[in-house]
C-alpha cells in the first residue's frame, strides 16, 4: 500500500504532542518544550483524555494565509504558505481504522463516532517560535453549572470530506510580527462578537494594521510601528474594535466586584471582553520582604467564569450580587492556552490579584487595570445604570427587613442576578424554567413586545426566584427603562410595593435615581 | 395586603412586612431610609471611581 501524504495518524501521548509540534514547524525541540502551551495542551488533553491525533498535513488556514500575504511573503528567509492541522479525538484508533472510515461506508468507525469523540483542533504555524495558531477545543465539562463558557459558537471542520463540529472559541498565540498580545485579544473576542453582532471577523494583520492607524501618545513607551507590532494600547484597541462597526466600552477594574459584575453581566449576554491587567513577579529581598519586579501589561479574552464560592461575597452594603461567586475567570491568554484559569486570591499584602500559569522568578500576580468589550451600539445601557439601581432598592428593602429589631426578620436578604440577555433568549428561558410556576403571567409575559436587548436583575432567596425586572439596554439612562416585571412569589414585591407608597406620600426622601424611582412606580399602589 | 406564608406554610409573613412598612412612617424609619439612600449613594460613588479609567492607563502599552 502507498504512503498516504495527506494524512497521519498516531496515538496521543505528551512526546507524540511534541514531536507533531516540532516536526510540523520550524520550531526546535527546545523552543516547544519551553512553551507553556505544551505544559498547558498536555494537561488539558489528558484531562478530556485524548486517545488518537490525526495530523491534516496540507490545511490553508485563512488567518495565517492573510499575515503571511501583509508579512511572511516579503522576507528574505522562506516561509511555507500552508500550515499543518492537528485533530484530536478521545478515542483510540489505528490510520488503517481512520482510512477505512474515509473510503467505506460500512467501516466500524464511522463519522458519527468520530463526532462524538472530537475534542477539537490546533493549527501548527510553519513559524520558528510562535507556532500556534488557530485553535478551536472542546471546554471541560459544567461541573454542575460551576464551570460556564456562555460565548461559544459552532465551528464546522471539514477533515477529508468528513463533517465535524466544534463548540467553542477560536484561540491562536500571538506571532509578535503582525500580533502582540492585545491583537490576538482582540482577534478572539470577534470570533464571539462576530457570530453574535453579524461582522466581518479581521485576521490578526487586519487587526493591528486598523489599530495602528493612530498613533499612539506616549511614544518612547510604545512603539510608533505597525509591522512588526510591539503592542498597543487602550486607545488603539478601541478603535480596532469601531474598525468592526461595534462600540467600545471600557471600565477600570482594580476591584474584583467591580470586575467580576461587569464581566459576568455581558458575558452572560454573550459578549467576551478584553482584560488587560499588569503582570508583577513578587520577590523576597534579603529581609524576607516581598518586592514586585513589574513584568509588563497583558491582554487576554474573558470566555468564562466558575461560580465557585457557596455564597455571594457581600459587596458595598452587604449587597448579594451573584457575581461576586466568582473564584475562576476563564480566559484566552495567548502565552498559556485557551479557557485557561485565572484565580482570584489575595496577596500577604492584602491585595487581590489574579493567580495565571505566568512563570517568574517569585510568584505572578496578574492585577487587573481595564476591561474593554465590543458592543452592538444598540446597546446603550451599560451595567452600572442598573446594578446601581438595584443597590439603591436592595439598601432600601435592606433597612425596612432590619427595622424593627425584636426579632431577626423571616425573608432572607435576596441575592440578585444582573445580566445582559436578548429577549427571544429571555423568552425561550422563561418557558423552559419559570411556566410551570406562573400560571396566569405566562402568556402575557411571552407576548409582551420587548425590546431586543435587555437587563435582566433577578432576585432569588434560598436559590428560589422571587422576582424579574426586566430594563430596556436600547433606551437613554434618563428615561425610565423599566420595562416588564415578572413577580414569581409575592414577599419581596410587596415589600418594594410597601415603600413605594411610603415614597409617594413624602416630599423629603429623594432617591435621585431614575431607575429605582421606576421600580417603585411600578409597584405602587397609588398610581 | 395578601396574606403570604413561607414555604413550609406555617409562618404568617404578610403581618412582619405590614409592620415593617407601618416602622417606615415612625421618624426612626424615615432616618434610617433616609441614611440607607445617602449611604447607597456614596458606595456607588465610590464605585464609580474604581469604574474610571485614568488617562494615563489608557497609554499603557499592552505589549507581553
Amino acid at each position: 500500500m502507498s504512503e498516504n501524504t495527506a494524512y497521519h495518524v498516531i496515538p496521543y501521548s505528551r512526546d507524540a504532542l511534541t514531536d507533531c509540534l516540532v516536526e510540523n514547524s520550524k520550531a526546535t525541540h527546545d523552543t516547544v518544550v519551553n512553551k507553556l502551551h505544551l505544559t498547558y495542551f498536555s494537561e488539558y488533553f489528558t484531562n478530556l483524555k485524548a486517545g488518537s491525533i490525526v495530523v491534516e498535513k496540507n490545511y490553508v488556514d485563512h488567518d495565517y494565509l492573510e499575515d503571511y500575504a501583509a508579512y511572511y511573503v516579503r522576507c528574505f528567509e522562506k516561509y511555507e504558505r500552508s500550515t499543518k492541522r492537528l485533530h484530536f479525538f478521545s478515542k483510540k484508533f489505528s490510520e488503517q481504522q481512520f482510512r477505512e472510515c474515509l473510503t467505506d461506508s460500512d467501516a466500524a468507525l464511522s463519522e458519527t463516532l468520530l463526532q462524538e469523540c472530537y475534542i477539537g483542533f490546533v493549527v501548527v504555524k510553519p513559524l520558528p517560535k510562535t507556532i500556534i495558531g488557530r485553535t478551536c477545543l472542546k471546554t471541560y465539562p459544567s461541573d454542575n453549572g460551576r464551570r460556564e463558557f456562555p460565548i461559544l459558537r459552532e465551528f464546522s471542520v471539514s477533515l477529508f470530506g468528513l463533517s465535524l463540529k466544534i463548540d467553542s472559541l477560536a484561540y491562536q498565540e500571538q506571532d509578535t510580527v503582525v500580533a502582540a498580545c492585545a491583537t490576538s485579544a482582540l482577534w478572539s473576542c470577534f470570533q464571539g462578537s462576530g457570530k453574535l453582532f453579524q461582522h466581518a471577523i479581521p485576521s490578526p494583520v487586519e487587526i493591528t494594521k486598523a489599530a495602528t492607524r493612530h498613533v499612539p501618545e506616549n511614544l518612547p513607551a510604545n512603539s510608533a510601528r505597525a509591522l512588526p507590532n510591539a503592542g498597543l494600547t487602550a486607545t488603539q484597541m478601541a478603535i480596532a474594535i469601531r474598525d468592526v462597526g461595534l462600540e467600545p466600552y471600557i471600565l477600570g477594574t482594580s476591584d474584583p466586584y467591580v470586575l467580576n459584575g461587569s464581566m459576568y453581566a455581558y458575558l452572560r449576554g454573550k459578549i467576551p471582553s478584553v482584560l488587560a491587567f499588569r503582570l508583577t513577579d513578587v520577590l523576597s529581598d534579603s529581609n524576607g520582604s516581598n518586592v514586585d519586579r513589574e513584568m509588563g501589561a497583558h491582554a487576554v479574552t474573558v470566555t468564562g467564569f466558575s461560580l465557585g464560592k457557596d455564597k455571594p461575597e457581600p459587596g458595598p452594603n452587604g449587597f448579594l450580587l451573584r457575581a461576586s461567586r466568582i473564584d475562576k475567570l476563564y480566559a484566552h491568554d495567548d502565552q498559556v492556552g485557551p479557557f485557561s484559569r485565572m484565580v482570584w486570591s489575595q496577596s500577604p499584602r492584602n491585595r487581590s490579584y489574579l493567580k495565571t500559569s505566568w512563570k517568574g522568578v517569585g510568584s505572578v500576580e496578574a492585577i487587573p487595570i481595564f476591561l474593554m468589550l465590543p458592543l452592538y451600539h444598540k446597546i446603550r445601557i451599560p451595567f452600572e445604570i442598573i446594578h446601581d439601581a438595584i443597590h439603591l432598592v436592595d439598601s432600601i428593602l435592606e433597612t425596612m427587613r432590619h427595622g424593627r429589631k425584636e426579632a431577626s426578620p423571616s425573608l432572607e436578604r435576596p441575592e440578585w442576578d444582573i445580566y445582559l440577555t436578548t429577549v427571544s433568549e429571555f423568552k425561550v428561558n422563561f418557558l423552559k424554567s419559570m411556566k410551570p410556576m406562573l400560571g396566569a403571567q405566562v402568556e402575557k409575559t411571552l407576548t409582551v413586545a420587548l425590546p431586543r436587548f435587555l437587563w435582566r436583575a433577578t432576585a432569588r432567596c434560598g436559590g428560589e426566584c422571587h422576582l424579574d425586572l426586566l430594563f430596556d439596554a436600547t433606551g437613554i439612562a434618563q428615561q425610565k427603562l423599566l420595562v416588564h416585571v415578572v413577580a414569581v412569589k409575592p414577599e419581596i414585591p410587596a415589600l418594594i410595593s410597601g415603600f413605594a407608597d411610603f415614597y409617594k406620600s413624602r416630599n423629603d426622601i429623594r432617591l435621585n435615581n431614575v431607575q429605582a424611582e421606576a421600580i417603585f412606580d411600578w409597584f405602587s399602589t397609588t398610581h | 395586603m395578601k396574606t403570604l406564608t413561607n414555604e413550609a406554610g406555617n409562618i404568617d409573613l404578610s403581618e412582619e412586612i405590614i409592620e415593617m412598612v407601618k416602622w417606615l412612617g415612625t421618624a426612626c424609619g424615615r432616618d434610617a431610609v433616609i441614611g440607607a439612600v445617602q449611604k447607597s449613594q456614596s458606595e456607588v460613588e465610590e464605585l464609580n471611581k474604581v469604574r474610571q479609567v485614568e488617562r494615563d492607563q489608557l497609554n499603557i502599552p499592552i505589549t507581553l
